[in-house]
């Protein structure tokens, strides 16, 4: 489903349905995003099942943009949704104690996108 | 009126003046045979009257010659006449038998016996010697006159040389034997009474002449054969004796007492009067041998005519069944054919040509006898050779029509995928929510545009070149179909299995889920959702796509459901609803079948049905509801 000659299987205005505006605005592309415990079980379809499985330890919004092969806007849309809903927990605090390995992992992904 | 529409009839109705014509004339002419024979029956009838006519004479003869002989004096010829008035009367009998079948002339023979009604009378008085000799040969003279007459009268019906020779010798005979018969009684009477006494002589004298008449004629008519046994009668001992005492008879006319024995006269006379008879006898034979003759050929003839005339009608019938076969097979030979042509040479030869075979030419149809029906065929063969040269010429207009659209839609999809891939560039770093809302609605309306240019290739029998090298799940092939419609988000995925499909069928069966989901959207009212279902079953995958529109009855379905199924080009079925005839050959392409049926409540259900070849074996993912959010 990566970049392939005949491109994306699902054009990514169809993950969210169009929506591009998050339903909160402070995710920025190294923000962290881990799954709560439950979300594994619970009745999520495609990317948004996918995000909860990447993010069993935390993840930046550009690792998840990258891994789903989607846009920065839609991963956005959706870790918000999910956020929205308590399926992920965004962590606030992400520019005081970011490892060195998350920096590079935020580097690769963005390098990806 | 209808019955005579058809070859057979009309010719039977052709023929049958000319049948009915000779089958006429040969019943003229049987008929005419037929009268003949008739007539020729009707002339041995009457000969045979003639014969039994003249036996009787010749018994009424000898009855005269002895009765003459009685009441002359001769009391010897008493015994005899006995026995003779006996065969006298039965030749009577035998007489009155023929006449009962009242052949021709028997009315004056019954008329001519009519002057014997005295006879018994006569008899009885010669029996007592009260009658007088010249009277009972004057009785018996009159009866046998009137007899030979009317026997003899009107002898020439049939115009038959050889009967009416006959029948003149018979007479002539009849004569010479009365003749000689009443020489012999009446000088029988002479001889018992002594001496011609009256006039006795004179009539002896004529009866004499008469004969000798008779006799004379007899061979200008008879048979060599009559004229010899004739001779032979007149030269023989009796017939010297005879002559001998009837010239001492004519020598002593003056004496008183003849040197003649009545009884020794009687002899003579009787063995000639008998040899005369033979020879008459002789002559009635010929007579009705010649009239037998006459009636046989007749018949034959008869027989002849009514075979020719049943030959005739009947080879006049079989003719015209001929002739009526010799057209109606030739032209129902050439109807087959040109059944046969128009059934199944022609289509084979026109589907040939489509398939690219420019040779291809139908076989000939001109099987035919006669002229008219080989130019027929000749005509045939020209349709058919036309059809065929413009159904090449139309699979060429065709062919070269789908390799133009083909171009085009290669170019179109090319630029369109061309764009996409610089959409998916832009969208993926674009940080703006604004930029990236306009960002996807442009990218909507490519993904669209390329459907729209895949519907083009599909249409002249392109594959879209989109392949996938892995399998990819279901949902998301879904939900690339979804991207393809433009009220996408009025699509509800219900449930929706974990089910991989192959990564070369993907862009096929998303185009064709697609074009089915946009028919429901259209079909369904605006604030009305399009339901998705796709279920992993034993044999294959089934989707189903349920609208809530009004649905579409019994025929409209049947019209949708026959699109489908369309095998013909959408040049010639004239695309009114191009959707539904991509969705058949997309469906003929991937060997899925798509049915559309009534939903449950209302609206129309679409179900397509993936053969497990389509479907990769893979990891069963988790069920997916709904589409995002």
């Amino acid at each position: 489903m990566t970049g392939f000659d005949a491109g994306e299987v699902v054009r990514p205005f169809v993950i969210t349905a169009g929506r591009t505006q998050p339903v909160r605005d402070e995710l920025r592309v190294e923000t962290l995003v881990t799954a709560q415990p439950a979300a594994l079980a619970a009745p999520l379809g495609f990317e948004r099942h996918r995000i909860v499985e990447l993010c069993q330890y935390p993840r930046s919004v550009a690792e998840l943009a990258a891994l789903l092969a989607v846009p920065l806007g839609v991963a956005r849309v959706l870790v918000a949704d999910l956020a929205a809903e308590r399926y992920v927990r965004v962590h606030e605090r992400a520019a005081e104690d970011v490892s060195v390995a998350l920096l590079e992992r935020i580097r690769d992904g963005l390098l990806r996108l | 009126m209808h019955k005579l529409r058809s070859i057979r009839h009309r010719l039977a109705l052709l023929l049958a003046l000319p049948t009915g014509a000779l089958v006429l004339l040969g019943a003229v002419g049987t008929a005419a045979q037929a009268g003949r024979f008739a007539d020729a029956a009707r002339t041995g009838d009457r000969v045979a009257l003639v014969v039994a006519t003249e036996e009787f004479v010749h018994q009424l003869q000898r009855e005269r010659g002895l009765t003459a002989g009685l009441l002359g004096g001769e009391e010897s010829f008493r015994a005899r006449l006995g026995p003779q008035r006996e065969a006298a009367d039965t030749a009577r009998r035998a007489l009155d038998r023929r006449l009962a079948a009242d052949p021709p002339g028997a009315e004056r023979v019954r008329t001519a016996l009519g002057g014997l009604s005295t006879l018994a009378g006569l008899r009885g008085r010669a029996d007592t010697g009260a009658a007088d000799r010249a009277e009972a040969l004057r009785f018996y003279t009159a009866a046998v006159t009137a007899l030979n007459a009317a026997a003899l009268a009107d002898r020439d019906t049939t115009g038959d040389r050889r009967l009416a020779d006959a029948l003149a010798t018979l007479e002539a005979l009849s004569r010479a034997t009365e003749a000689a018969a009443l020489e012999r009684g009446t000088l029988s009477g002479v001889l018992a009474a002594g001496s011609f006494r009256g006039g006795d002589y004179p009539a002896f004298v004529r009866i004499t002449a008469d004969r000798g008449a008779a006799l004379a004629e007899v061979p200008r008519t008879a048979l060599p054969e009559r004229t010899a046994a004739l001779d032979a009668a007149l030269r023989g001992p009796a017939a010297v004796a005879a002559a001998g005492m009837e010239q001492q008879a004519l020598d002593g006319w003056a004496a008183t007492r003849l040197p003649v024995r009545a009884d020794a006269w009687w002899q003579a006379a009787t063995e000639l009067v008998d040899g005369l008879y033979v020879v008459q006898s002789q002559a009635a034979g010929d007579s009705s041998a010649r009239a037998g003759e006459l009636r046989s050929q007749a018949l034959r003839a008869l027989l002849v005519d009514a075979g020719l005339a049943l030959a005739a009608a009947v080879g006049a019938v079989l003719l015209g069944l001929l002739a009526t076969r010799s057209i109606t097979r030739p032209v129902a030979a050439l109807a087959v054919e040109a059944e046969e042509l128009a059934d199944r040479v022609l289509p084979e030869a026109v589907e040939r040509a489509q398939a690219g075979d420019r040779a291809a030419t139908p076989g000939s149809a001109a099987a035919a006898g006669t002229a008219e029906l080989e130019v027929l065929g000749a005509a045939l063969d020209r349709v058919a050779g036309t059809a065929v040269r413009l159904a090449v010429e139309q699979s060429v207009l065709r062919r070269n029509t789908a390799q133009s659209l083909a171009g085009l839609g290669r170019r179109n999809q090319s630029l369109v995928m061309r764009q996409l891939g610089l959409l998916s560039a832009l969208e993926r770093g674009e940080q703006d929510p604004a930029a990236l809302a306009s960002l996807f609605e442009l990218d909507h309306l490519a993904t669209r545009m390329r459907r729209n240019a895949e519907s083009l290739l599909v249409l002249v029998g392109e594959a879209s070149p989109r392949r996938w090298p892995q399998p990819v799940a279901l949902g998301d092939v879904v939900r690339s179909a979804l991207g393809e419609v433009e009220d996408y988000r009025r699509v509800v995925l219900r449930q929706v299995d974990g089910v991989l499909v192959d990564g070369g069928a993907v862009a096929e069966v998303a185009h064709l889920l697609a074009e089915l989901i946009e028919n429901a959207l259209a079909a369904s009212p605006q604030d009305a959702d399009v339901e998705v279902f796709a279920r992993l079953g034993v044999d294959g995958c089934l989707i189903v796509v349920m609208d809530r529109g009004p649905g579409l009855d019994e025929s409209a379905l049947d019209r949708a459901n026959a699109r489908l199924a369309a095998r013909e080009s959408f040049l010639v079925d004239g695309g009114g609803q191009l959707g539904l005839y991509v969705v058949g050959r997309l469906a003929e392409r991937l060997g899925a079948v798509v049915r559309l049926a009534p939903a449950p409540v209302h609206g129309v259900t679409a179900t397509v049905a993936l053969p497990p070849a389509l479907l990769a074996d893979g990891v069963r993912q988790v069920p997916a509801v709904g589409v995002a959010g």
